[in-house]
Protein backbone atom coordinates (compact mmCIF):
# COMPACT_ATOMS: atom_id res chain seq x y z
CA UNK A 1 0.00 0.00 0.00
CA UNK A 2 2.86 2.23 0.92
CA UNK A 3 4.75 1.35 -1.94
CA UNK A 4 1.49 2.39 -4.16
CA UNK A 5 1.11 5.79 -2.54
CA UNK A 6 4.37 6.32 -3.26
CA UNK A 7 4.75 5.41 -7.26
CA UNK A 8 0.86 7.38 -7.10
CA UNK A 9 2.58 10.42 -5.56
CA UNK A 10 5.76 9.91 -7.98
CA UNK A 11 3.12 9.98 -10.93
CA UNK A 12 1.42 13.12 -9.70
CA UNK A 13 4.23 14.87 -9.16
CA UNK A 14 5.40 14.24 -13.19
CA UNK A 15 1.60 15.19 -14.37
CA UNK A 16 2.04 18.30 -12.02
CA UNK A 17 5.48 19.03 -13.25
CA UNK A 18 4.32 18.57 -17.21
CA UNK A 19 1.06 20.45 -16.63
CA UNK A 20 3.19 23.23 -15.43
CA UNK A 21 4.94 23.20 -18.31
CA UNK A 22 2.47 22.99 -20.48
CA UNK A 23 1.15 26.01 -18.79
CA UNK A 24 4.37 27.78 -18.52
CA UNK A 25 4.11 27.44 -22.62
CA UNK A 26 1.23 28.74 -23.25
CA UNK A 27 1.87 31.66 -21.41
CA UNK A 28 5.04 32.37 -22.99
CA UNK A 29 3.33 31.67 -26.39
CA UNK A 30 0.36 33.53 -25.95
CA UNK A 31 2.58 36.73 -25.35
CA UNK A 32 4.76 36.00 -28.35
CA UNK A 33 1.81 35.81 -31.03
CA UNK A 34 0.74 38.99 -29.65
CA UNK A 35 4.20 40.88 -30.90
CA UNK A 36 3.74 39.95 -34.44
CA UNK A 37 0.16 40.98 -34.73
CA UNK A 38 1.35 43.87 -33.17
CA UNK A 39 3.82 44.15 -36.21
CA UNK A 40 0.79 44.37 -38.78
CA UNK A 41 -0.24 47.98 -36.51
CA UNK A 42 3.10 48.73 -38.21
CA UNK A 43 3.03 47.83 -41.68
CA UNK A 44 -1.24 48.72 -41.44
CA UNK A 45 0.53 52.43 -40.07
CA UNK A 46 3.12 52.22 -43.06
CA UNK A 47 0.71 51.93 -45.52
CA UNK A 48 -1.83 53.92 -44.07
CA UNK A 49 0.78 56.76 -43.76
CA UNK A 50 2.39 56.14 -47.69
CA UNK A 51 -0.66 56.66 -48.91
CA UNK A 52 -1.44 59.50 -46.88
CA UNK A 53 1.35 61.07 -48.62
CA UNK A 54 1.68 62.56 -51.70
CA UNK A 55 4.19 61.23 -54.39
CA UNK A 56 6.90 63.22 -53.91
CA UNK A 57 6.95 62.33 -50.58
CA UNK A 58 5.99 58.64 -50.08
CA UNK A 59 9.10 57.29 -49.26
CA UNK A 60 10.17 59.81 -46.64
CA UNK A 61 7.05 59.23 -44.80
CA UNK A 62 8.06 55.25 -45.02
CA UNK A 63 11.68 55.96 -44.01
CA UNK A 64 10.43 57.90 -40.71
CA UNK A 65 7.83 55.48 -40.06
CA UNK A 66 10.31 52.35 -39.93
CA UNK A 67 13.04 54.34 -37.95
CA UNK A 68 10.08 54.80 -35.44
CA UNK A 69 9.87 51.35 -34.74
CA UNK A 70 13.97 50.96 -35.49
CA UNK A 71 14.61 53.38 -32.35
CA UNK A 72 11.70 52.63 -30.17
CA UNK A 73 12.23 49.38 -29.81
CA UNK A 74 16.03 49.58 -28.09
CA UNK A 75 15.73 53.04 -26.30
CA UNK A 76 12.43 51.08 -25.16
CA UNK A 77 14.85 48.33 -23.99
CA UNK A 78 17.22 51.09 -22.53
CA UNK A 79 15.59 52.49 -20.32
CA UNK A 80 11.53 52.76 -21.10
CA UNK A 81 10.83 49.06 -19.42
CA UNK A 82 12.53 50.62 -16.42
CA UNK A 83 10.32 53.53 -16.31
CA UNK A 84 7.20 51.30 -16.15
CA UNK A 85 8.01 49.57 -13.67
CA UNK A 86 9.88 52.47 -11.09
CA UNK A 87 7.19 54.96 -11.66
CA UNK A 88 3.86 53.67 -10.71
CA UNK A 89 3.68 55.67 -7.24
CA UNK A 90 4.44 58.82 -8.65
CA UNK A 91 7.81 60.63 -9.26
CA UNK A 92 8.75 59.54 -5.59
CA UNK A 93 9.70 56.63 -6.96
CA UNK A 94 8.83 54.69 -3.84
CA UNK A 95 7.43 50.93 -3.69
CA UNK A 96 3.32 50.53 -4.23
CA UNK A 97 1.11 48.34 -2.35
CA UNK A 98 1.40 45.46 -4.40
CA UNK A 99 5.15 45.38 -3.82
CA UNK A 100 6.17 45.61 -7.63
CA UNK A 101 7.02 48.93 -8.20
CA UNK A 102 9.69 51.49 -7.54
CA UNK A 103 12.94 52.30 -8.58
CA UNK A 104 14.27 49.47 -6.39
CA UNK A 105 11.86 46.58 -7.81
CA UNK A 106 12.85 48.50 -11.63
CA UNK A 107 16.65 48.44 -10.31
CA UNK A 108 16.15 44.57 -9.74
CA UNK A 109 14.61 43.50 -12.86
CA UNK A 110 14.70 46.18 -15.63
CA UNK A 111 17.96 47.59 -16.65
CA UNK A 112 20.32 45.39 -18.91
CA UNK A 113 23.53 45.32 -17.11
CA UNK A 114 24.38 44.07 -13.43
CA UNK A 115 22.14 41.82 -11.55
CA UNK A 116 19.34 42.95 -13.30
CA UNK A 117 20.39 41.96 -16.68
CA UNK A 118 19.78 37.85 -16.02
CA UNK A 119 16.10 39.21 -16.43
CA UNK A 120 16.68 41.41 -19.53
CA UNK A 121 17.75 38.11 -21.72
CA UNK A 122 17.61 34.46 -22.21
CA UNK A 123 17.03 32.42 -19.12
CA UNK A 124 16.10 29.48 -19.08
CA UNK A 125 14.07 29.40 -15.35
CA UNK A 126 12.31 33.32 -16.78
CA UNK A 127 9.79 32.33 -19.48
CA UNK A 128 7.68 35.88 -19.10
CA UNK A 129 10.24 38.61 -18.89
CA UNK A 130 11.08 38.43 -22.46
CA UNK A 131 7.42 38.41 -23.82
CA UNK A 132 6.35 41.12 -21.46
CA UNK A 133 8.71 43.36 -22.74
CA UNK A 134 8.15 42.55 -26.67
CA UNK A 135 4.52 43.31 -26.02
CA UNK A 136 4.72 46.85 -23.67
CA UNK A 137 8.19 47.39 -26.48
CA UNK A 138 5.36 47.15 -28.87
CA UNK A 139 2.71 49.74 -27.34
CA UNK A 140 6.04 51.42 -27.18
CA UNK A 141 5.95 51.83 -31.46
CA UNK A 142 2.41 51.74 -31.70
CA UNK A 143 2.41 55.57 -29.70
CA UNK A 144 5.34 56.57 -32.23
CA UNK A 145 3.43 55.35 -34.96
CA UNK A 146 0.33 57.21 -33.99
CA UNK A 147 1.82 60.35 -33.98
CA UNK A 148 4.09 59.83 -37.24
CA UNK A 149 1.01 60.13 -39.78
CA UNK A 150 -0.21 63.10 -38.07
CA UNK A 151 3.32 64.97 -38.95
CA UNK A 152 4.18 63.72 -42.52
CA UNK A 153 5.47 66.03 -45.64
CA UNK A 154 7.22 68.70 -43.26
CA UNK A 155 9.03 66.96 -40.48
CA UNK A 156 12.85 66.52 -40.49
CA UNK A 157 13.68 62.80 -39.94
CA UNK A 158 16.33 63.32 -37.08
CA UNK A 159 13.87 65.93 -35.07
CA UNK A 160 10.83 63.05 -35.66
CA UNK A 161 12.97 60.05 -34.29
CA UNK A 162 13.94 62.03 -31.27
CA UNK A 163 10.25 62.50 -30.77
CA UNK A 164 9.36 59.12 -31.63
CA UNK A 165 11.62 58.11 -28.75
CA UNK A 166 10.52 60.78 -26.13
CA UNK A 167 7.06 60.01 -26.51
CA UNK A 168 7.62 55.81 -27.11
CA UNK A 169 10.28 55.35 -24.65
CA UNK A 170 9.17 58.20 -21.98
CA UNK A 171 5.98 59.74 -21.70
CA UNK A 172 3.21 57.34 -22.59
CA UNK A 173 5.50 54.93 -20.21
CA UNK A 174 4.91 57.02 -17.09
CA UNK A 175 0.77 57.03 -18.02
CA UNK A 176 0.81 53.18 -18.40
CA UNK A 177 3.38 53.17 -14.83
CA UNK A 178 0.49 55.66 -13.32
CA UNK A 179 -2.68 54.15 -14.80
CA UNK A 180 -2.01 50.79 -16.16
CA UNK A 181 -0.10 49.02 -13.42
CA UNK A 182 -1.92 47.71 -9.73
CA UNK A 183 0.14 50.29 -8.33
CA UNK A 184 -0.52 52.95 -10.76
CA UNK A 185 -1.76 55.78 -8.21
CA UNK A 186 -4.41 57.36 -10.93
CA UNK A 187 -5.55 53.13 -9.84
CA UNK A 188 -5.15 52.88 -6.40
CA UNK A 189 -6.19 56.72 -5.45
CA UNK A 190 -8.95 57.00 -8.52
CA UNK A 191 -9.41 53.74 -9.55
CA UNK A 192 -9.24 54.80 -12.89
CA UNK A 193 -9.39 51.99 -15.48
CA UNK A 194 -8.39 51.86 -19.08
CA UNK A 195 -8.15 48.04 -19.59
CA UNK A 196 -7.20 48.42 -23.33
CA UNK A 197 -5.18 51.77 -23.17
CA UNK A 198 -7.93 53.94 -24.55
CA UNK A 199 -5.94 57.35 -22.36
CA UNK A 200 -3.14 55.62 -21.88
CA UNK A 201 -1.46 55.02 -25.14
CA UNK A 202 -4.23 56.74 -27.77
CA UNK A 203 -4.77 59.88 -26.25
CA UNK A 204 -1.31 60.38 -24.59
CA UNK A 205 -0.12 59.75 -28.39
CA UNK A 206 -2.54 61.95 -29.98
CA UNK A 207 -2.10 64.74 -28.31
CA UNK A 208 1.67 64.50 -27.76
CA UNK A 209 0.85 64.71 -32.19
CA UNK A 210 -0.88 67.97 -30.91
CA UNK A 211 1.76 69.00 -29.03
CA UNK A 212 3.83 68.72 -31.95
CA UNK A 213 1.61 70.04 -34.42
CA UNK A 214 1.34 73.26 -32.78
CA UNK A 215 4.90 74.28 -33.27
CA UNK A 216 5.68 72.48 -36.60
CA UNK A 217 2.78 74.16 -38.62
CA UNK A 218 0.45 73.08 -41.31
CA UNK A 219 1.68 72.12 -44.62
CA UNK A 220 2.58 74.49 -47.37
CA UNK A 221 -0.65 75.16 -48.82
CA UNK A 222 -3.09 73.65 -46.43
CA UNK A 223 -4.36 77.00 -45.50
CA UNK A 224 -5.53 80.08 -47.57
CA UNK A 225 -4.47 83.54 -45.95
CA UNK A 226 -8.32 83.67 -44.76
CA UNK A 227 -7.69 80.87 -42.46
CA UNK A 228 -10.09 78.53 -44.98
CA UNK A 229 -8.60 74.78 -45.49
CA UNK A 230 -7.66 73.15 -48.51
CA UNK A 231 -7.60 69.28 -48.96
CA UNK A 232 -4.25 67.88 -49.51
CA UNK A 233 -5.21 64.59 -50.89
CA UNK A 234 -2.76 61.33 -50.58
CA UNK A 235 -1.30 59.59 -53.49
CA UNK A 236 -3.10 56.40 -52.77
CA UNK A 237 -6.57 56.18 -51.27
CA UNK A 238 -7.16 52.56 -51.92
CA UNK A 239 -3.14 51.89 -49.87
CA UNK A 240 -4.48 54.40 -46.73
CA UNK A 241 -7.61 52.23 -45.91
CA UNK A 242 -5.80 49.11 -46.54
CA UNK A 243 -3.32 50.39 -44.00
CA UNK A 244 -6.40 50.80 -41.67
CA UNK A 245 -7.77 47.83 -42.06
CA UNK A 246 -4.02 46.28 -40.84
CA UNK A 247 -4.11 48.48 -37.97
CA UNK A 248 -7.41 46.59 -37.19
CA UNK A 249 -5.94 43.52 -37.67
CA UNK A 250 -2.97 44.02 -35.18
CA UNK A 251 -5.44 45.69 -32.33
CA UNK A 252 -6.81 41.90 -31.71
CA UNK A 253 -2.71 41.51 -30.90
CA UNK A 254 -2.53 44.57 -28.90
CA UNK A 255 -5.99 43.76 -26.73
CA UNK A 256 -4.71 40.42 -26.31
CA UNK A 257 -1.50 41.30 -24.69
CA UNK A 258 -3.34 43.41 -22.37
CA UNK A 259 -4.88 40.22 -20.71
CA UNK A 260 -3.07 38.64 -17.67
CA UNK A 261 -3.00 34.78 -18.15
CA UNK A 262 -3.64 32.59 -15.50
CA UNK A 263 -1.45 30.18 -13.33
CA UNK A 264 1.91 31.34 -13.25
CA UNK A 265 3.94 32.48 -10.54
CA UNK A 266 3.28 36.15 -11.54
CA UNK A 267 -0.50 35.93 -12.77
CA UNK A 268 -2.87 37.30 -10.71
CA UNK A 269 -5.24 34.16 -10.45
CA UNK A 270 -4.55 30.74 -10.64
CA UNK A 271 -7.36 29.55 -12.78
CA UNK A 272 -9.03 32.82 -14.62
CA UNK A 273 -7.35 35.12 -16.86
CA UNK A 274 -7.50 38.93 -15.45
CA UNK A 275 -6.41 42.39 -16.59
CA UNK A 276 -3.85 44.57 -15.68
CA UNK A 277 -5.47 45.11 -12.51
CA UNK A 278 -5.79 41.70 -11.25
CA UNK A 279 -9.69 41.69 -12.48
CA UNK A 280 -11.05 39.10 -14.07
CA UNK A 281 -11.63 39.61 -18.04
CA UNK A 282 -12.25 36.53 -20.63
CA UNK A 283 -11.16 36.57 -24.19
CA UNK A 284 -14.90 36.08 -24.81
CA UNK A 285 -15.30 39.92 -23.95
CA UNK A 286 -12.73 40.91 -25.99
CA UNK A 287 -14.02 38.93 -28.92
CA UNK A 288 -18.04 40.15 -28.54
CA UNK A 289 -16.91 43.71 -27.73
CA UNK A 290 -14.14 44.67 -30.26
CA UNK A 291 -16.26 43.31 -32.93
CA UNK A 292 -19.01 45.30 -32.13
CA UNK A 293 -16.73 48.70 -31.56
CA UNK A 294 -15.63 47.91 -34.81
CA UNK A 295 -19.03 47.48 -36.45
CA UNK A 296 -20.32 50.37 -34.45
CA UNK A 297 -17.51 52.70 -35.21
CA UNK A 298 -17.57 52.19 -38.99
CA UNK A 299 -21.34 52.64 -39.21
CA UNK A 300 -21.25 56.03 -37.63
CA UNK A 301 -19.01 57.54 -39.67
CA UNK A 302 -20.30 56.23 -42.84
CA UNK A 303 -23.77 58.28 -42.06
CA UNK A 304 -21.65 61.98 -41.54
CA UNK A 305 -18.75 60.98 -44.56
CA UNK A 306 -19.43 58.16 -46.82
CA UNK A 307 -16.03 58.33 -47.15
CA UNK A 308 -14.07 54.96 -47.02
CA UNK A 309 -10.96 56.51 -45.13
CA UNK A 310 -13.24 58.15 -42.12
CA UNK A 311 -15.51 54.58 -42.57
CA UNK A 312 -12.23 52.63 -41.63
CA UNK A 313 -10.95 55.77 -39.18
CA UNK A 314 -14.26 55.29 -37.57
CA UNK A 315 -13.66 51.46 -37.09
CA UNK A 316 -10.85 52.66 -35.10
CA UNK A 317 -11.92 55.20 -33.62
CA UNK A 318 -15.04 52.20 -32.44
CA UNK A 319 -12.23 49.84 -31.03
CA UNK A 320 -10.89 53.23 -29.33
CA UNK A 321 -13.97 54.39 -27.68
CA UNK A 322 -14.71 51.11 -26.33
CA UNK A 323 -10.99 50.20 -25.36
CA UNK A 324 -11.31 51.29 -21.34
CA UNK A 325 -14.16 49.03 -20.83
CA UNK A 326 -13.70 46.27 -23.51
CA UNK A 327 -13.69 43.88 -20.29
CA UNK A 328 -16.62 44.87 -18.95
CA UNK A 329 -18.97 46.50 -22.01
CA UNK A 330 -22.20 44.33 -22.59
CA UNK A 331 -21.35 44.20 -26.35
CA UNK A 332 -24.75 46.16 -28.11
CA UNK A 333 -23.33 48.86 -25.36
CA UNK A 334 -20.17 48.67 -27.00
CA UNK A 335 -21.66 49.31 -30.27
CA UNK A 336 -23.79 52.20 -29.42
CA UNK A 337 -20.36 53.62 -27.45
CA UNK A 338 -18.41 53.06 -30.74
CA UNK A 339 -21.23 54.36 -33.35
CA UNK A 340 -21.78 58.00 -31.18
CA UNK A 341 -17.52 57.81 -31.61
CA UNK A 342 -17.94 57.23 -35.63
CA UNK A 343 -20.63 60.01 -35.88
CA UNK A 344 -18.43 62.35 -33.87
CA UNK A 345 -15.53 61.87 -35.69
CA UNK A 346 -15.53 64.06 -38.68
CA UNK A 347 -17.03 67.11 -36.73
CA UNK A 348 -14.61 66.87 -33.98
CA UNK A 349 -11.36 66.75 -36.96
CA UNK A 350 -12.65 69.48 -38.68
CA UNK A 351 -13.20 71.37 -35.59
CA UNK A 352 -9.25 70.99 -34.72
CA UNK A 353 -8.94 72.04 -38.67
CA UNK A 354 -10.27 75.62 -38.19
CA UNK A 355 -8.42 76.22 -35.45
CA UNK A 356 -5.28 76.38 -37.87
CA UNK A 357 -4.02 72.22 -37.08
CA UNK A 358 -3.26 70.34 -39.81
CA UNK A 359 -3.09 66.60 -38.78
CA UNK A 360 -2.52 64.80 -41.90
CA UNK A 361 -4.33 61.79 -40.75
CA UNK A 362 -6.76 63.04 -38.39
CA UNK A 363 -4.37 61.11 -35.66
CA UNK A 364 -4.78 63.53 -33.06
CA UNK A 365 -8.81 63.56 -33.42
CA UNK A 366 -8.97 59.39 -33.68
CA UNK A 367 -6.56 58.44 -31.08
CA UNK A 368 -6.59 61.85 -29.04
CA UNK A 369 -10.20 62.87 -28.83
CA UNK A 370 -11.88 59.65 -29.15
CA UNK A 371 -9.55 58.10 -26.66
CA UNK A 372 -10.27 60.66 -23.76
CA UNK A 373 -13.79 60.29 -25.01
CA UNK A 374 -14.08 56.33 -24.13
CA UNK A 375 -11.89 56.68 -21.30
CA UNK A 376 -14.63 59.41 -19.67
CA UNK A 377 -17.60 57.07 -21.61
CA UNK A 378 -16.62 54.14 -19.40
CA UNK A 379 -16.84 56.86 -15.79
CA UNK A 380 -20.32 57.23 -17.41
CA UNK A 381 -21.35 53.43 -17.67
CA UNK A 382 -19.38 51.52 -15.61
CA UNK A 383 -19.17 53.67 -12.18
CA UNK A 384 -19.29 51.08 -9.13
CA UNK A 385 -17.50 48.44 -10.88
CA UNK A 386 -14.32 47.52 -8.96
CA UNK A 387 -11.11 49.10 -10.13
CA UNK A 388 -8.63 46.22 -8.68
CA UNK A 389 -9.20 43.05 -6.78
CA UNK A 390 -7.34 39.81 -5.82
CA UNK A 391 -3.44 40.45 -5.00
CA UNK A 392 -3.60 43.91 -6.23
CA UNK A 393 -5.33 44.84 -3.37
CA UNK A 394 -9.02 46.65 -2.89
CA UNK A 395 -9.04 50.34 -4.15
CA UNK A 396 -11.94 52.87 -5.50
CA UNK A 397 -14.62 51.78 -7.42
CA UNK A 398 -14.47 53.09 -11.34
CA UNK A 399 -16.20 56.65 -10.73
CA UNK A 400 -16.95 59.61 -13.17
CA UNK A 401 -15.10 61.94 -11.50
CA UNK A 402 -12.03 59.31 -11.53
CA UNK A 403 -12.43 58.83 -15.11
CA UNK A 404 -12.35 62.45 -15.68
CA UNK A 405 -8.91 62.80 -13.33
CA UNK A 406 -7.56 60.01 -15.56
CA UNK A 407 -8.30 61.37 -18.92
CA UNK A 408 -6.98 65.25 -17.76
CA UNK A 409 -3.78 62.97 -16.80
CA UNK A 410 -3.48 61.63 -19.89
CA UNK A 411 -4.18 64.41 -22.41
CA UNK A 412 -1.53 66.37 -20.28
CA UNK A 413 1.13 63.53 -20.69
CA UNK A 414 1.00 63.96 -24.25
CA UNK A 415 -0.21 67.59 -24.88
CA UNK A 416 2.85 69.19 -22.69
CA UNK A 417 6.03 66.70 -23.29
CA UNK A 418 5.03 66.64 -26.73
CA UNK A 419 4.87 70.38 -27.13
CA UNK A 420 8.11 71.17 -25.03
CA UNK A 421 10.20 69.04 -27.10
CA UNK A 422 8.50 70.38 -30.57
CA UNK A 423 9.51 73.78 -29.15
CA UNK A 424 12.99 72.24 -27.83
CA UNK A 425 13.93 70.93 -31.59
CA UNK A 426 12.30 73.76 -33.48
CA UNK A 427 15.36 75.99 -31.67
CA UNK A 428 17.47 73.59 -33.12
CA UNK A 429 16.72 74.09 -36.14
CA UNK A 430 15.88 70.04 -36.03
CA UNK A 431 12.00 70.20 -36.94
CA UNK A 432 10.85 71.42 -39.79
CA UNK A 433 11.89 70.71 -43.51
CA UNK A 434 13.03 73.89 -45.50
CA UNK A 435 10.31 75.34 -47.48
CA UNK A 436 12.52 74.65 -50.87
CA UNK A 437 12.65 71.55 -49.30
CA UNK A 438 8.84 70.87 -48.85
CA UNK A 439 8.16 72.47 -52.17
CA UNK A 440 9.90 70.31 -54.25
CA UNK A 441 9.01 67.04 -52.57
CA UNK A 442 10.82 65.09 -49.43
CA UNK A 443 11.51 62.28 -51.72
CA UNK A 444 13.31 63.80 -54.39
CA UNK A 445 15.69 65.87 -51.56
CA UNK A 446 16.61 63.26 -49.59
CA UNK A 447 15.68 59.30 -50.51
CA UNK A 448 18.06 57.49 -52.70
CA UNK A 449 15.28 55.35 -54.13
CA UNK A 450 11.75 56.31 -56.31
CA UNK A 451 8.70 55.42 -55.18
CA UNK A 452 6.95 54.73 -58.18
CA UNK A 453 10.16 54.65 -61.23
CA UNK A 454 7.48 53.58 -63.99
CA UNK A 455 4.90 56.09 -63.07
CA UNK A 456 1.79 54.46 -62.58
CA UNK A 457 0.86 52.88 -66.35
CA UNK A 458 -2.05 51.70 -67.70
CA UNK A 459 -1.91 47.59 -68.00
CA UNK A 460 -0.91 46.39 -71.21
CA UNK A 461 -3.12 44.07 -72.87
CA UNK A 462 -3.68 40.49 -71.25
CA UNK A 463 -2.73 37.98 -73.10
CA UNK A 464 -4.97 36.05 -75.17
CA UNK B 1 -25.10 51.74 -14.39
CA UNK B 2 -23.49 50.28 -11.41
CA UNK B 3 -21.94 46.64 -10.23
CA UNK B 4 -24.60 44.08 -10.91
CA UNK B 5 -23.70 42.59 -7.61
CA UNK B 6 -24.87 43.66 -4.22
CA UNK B 7 -20.82 43.42 -2.88
CA UNK B 8 -18.55 45.81 -4.54
CA UNK B 9 -15.86 43.10 -4.86
CA UNK B 10 -14.88 40.67 -8.05
CA UNK B 11 -14.74 37.68 -5.20
CA UNK B 12 -18.76 37.54 -5.56
CA UNK B 13 -18.85 37.26 -9.15
CA UNK B 14 -20.13 33.89 -10.08
CA UNK B 15 -21.33 34.69 -13.53
CA UNK B 16 -22.17 37.80 -15.64
CA UNK B 17 -19.88 40.60 -15.20
CA UNK B 18 -20.82 43.36 -17.61
CA UNK B 19 -22.34 46.85 -17.25
CA UNK B 20 -26.17 46.12 -16.42
CA UNK B 21 -26.05 42.45 -16.00
CA UNK B 22 -29.26 41.35 -14.51
CA UNK B 23 -31.17 44.10 -15.32
CA UNK B 24 -33.16 45.65 -18.14
CA UNK B 25 -30.17 47.14 -19.60
CA UNK B 26 -29.30 44.63 -21.92
CA UNK B 27 -32.50 44.52 -23.80
CA UNK B 28 -32.66 48.42 -24.08
CA UNK B 29 -29.13 48.38 -25.41
CA UNK B 30 -29.98 45.47 -27.45
CA UNK B 31 -33.15 47.21 -28.79
CA UNK B 32 -31.02 50.32 -29.71
CA UNK B 33 -28.02 49.18 -31.61
CA UNK B 34 -30.35 47.17 -33.81
CA UNK B 35 -32.80 50.46 -34.13
CA UNK B 36 -29.63 52.42 -35.17
CA UNK B 37 -28.51 50.08 -37.92
CA UNK B 38 -32.42 50.07 -39.31
CA UNK B 39 -32.04 53.89 -39.19
CA UNK B 40 -28.51 54.16 -40.49
CA UNK B 41 -29.62 51.99 -43.67
CA UNK B 42 -32.98 53.73 -44.35
CA UNK B 43 -31.07 57.28 -44.34
CA UNK B 44 -28.06 55.68 -46.55
CA UNK B 45 -30.39 54.64 -48.58
CA UNK B 46 -32.50 57.44 -48.90
CA UNK B 47 -28.65 59.34 -49.64
CA UNK B 48 -27.49 56.89 -52.28
CA UNK B 49 -31.17 57.67 -54.47
CA UNK B 50 -30.51 61.31 -53.63
CA UNK B 51 -27.18 60.83 -55.50
CA UNK B 52 -28.47 58.85 -58.44
CA UNK B 53 -31.32 61.25 -58.83
CA UNK B 54 -28.75 63.94 -59.48
CA UNK B 55 -26.76 62.07 -62.05
CA UNK B 56 -29.61 61.50 -64.01
CA UNK B 57 -31.37 64.65 -64.24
Amino acid sequence: MEEQIVELAAKLAVVESKANVTNSMFAEAFYYVTIPLMILIHAGFLAYEMGASRTKNVLTSGVKNILAFAFVIPTFYFFGWWVYWGFPTGLTLSEGPAGISGAAYANAIAWGWGESAQYMGPNIVDQASGVFFGAFALFAATTASIMSGAVIERIQTVGFVILAVFLGSFAWVVAAAWGWHADGWLVTKFGVHDFGAAGLVHAVAGFFALGVLIVLGPRIGKFNADGTANHIAGHNMPLTVTGLMLIIVGFWGFLMACVIVPGEAWSWFGDKPSTIYGTPITLSALSFNILMAIAGGIIGAWIWTKDPFWMMSGALAGIISCASGLDIYFPALAFIVAFSAGLILRPCANWLERRGIDDAVGAVTVHGTIGLYGVIMLGVFASGFPALQGAAGEAPTISFSGQIVGAVVFGLLGLVPGYISAVILNQLGMLRTPEAAEILGLDPTKVPAQGYPEGIPASLQPAE
Amino acid sequence: MGFPYESASWDVVDGAMFVGAGSFAPGFYTFVAAVICIVVLWKGNQSEHDRYAKVEK
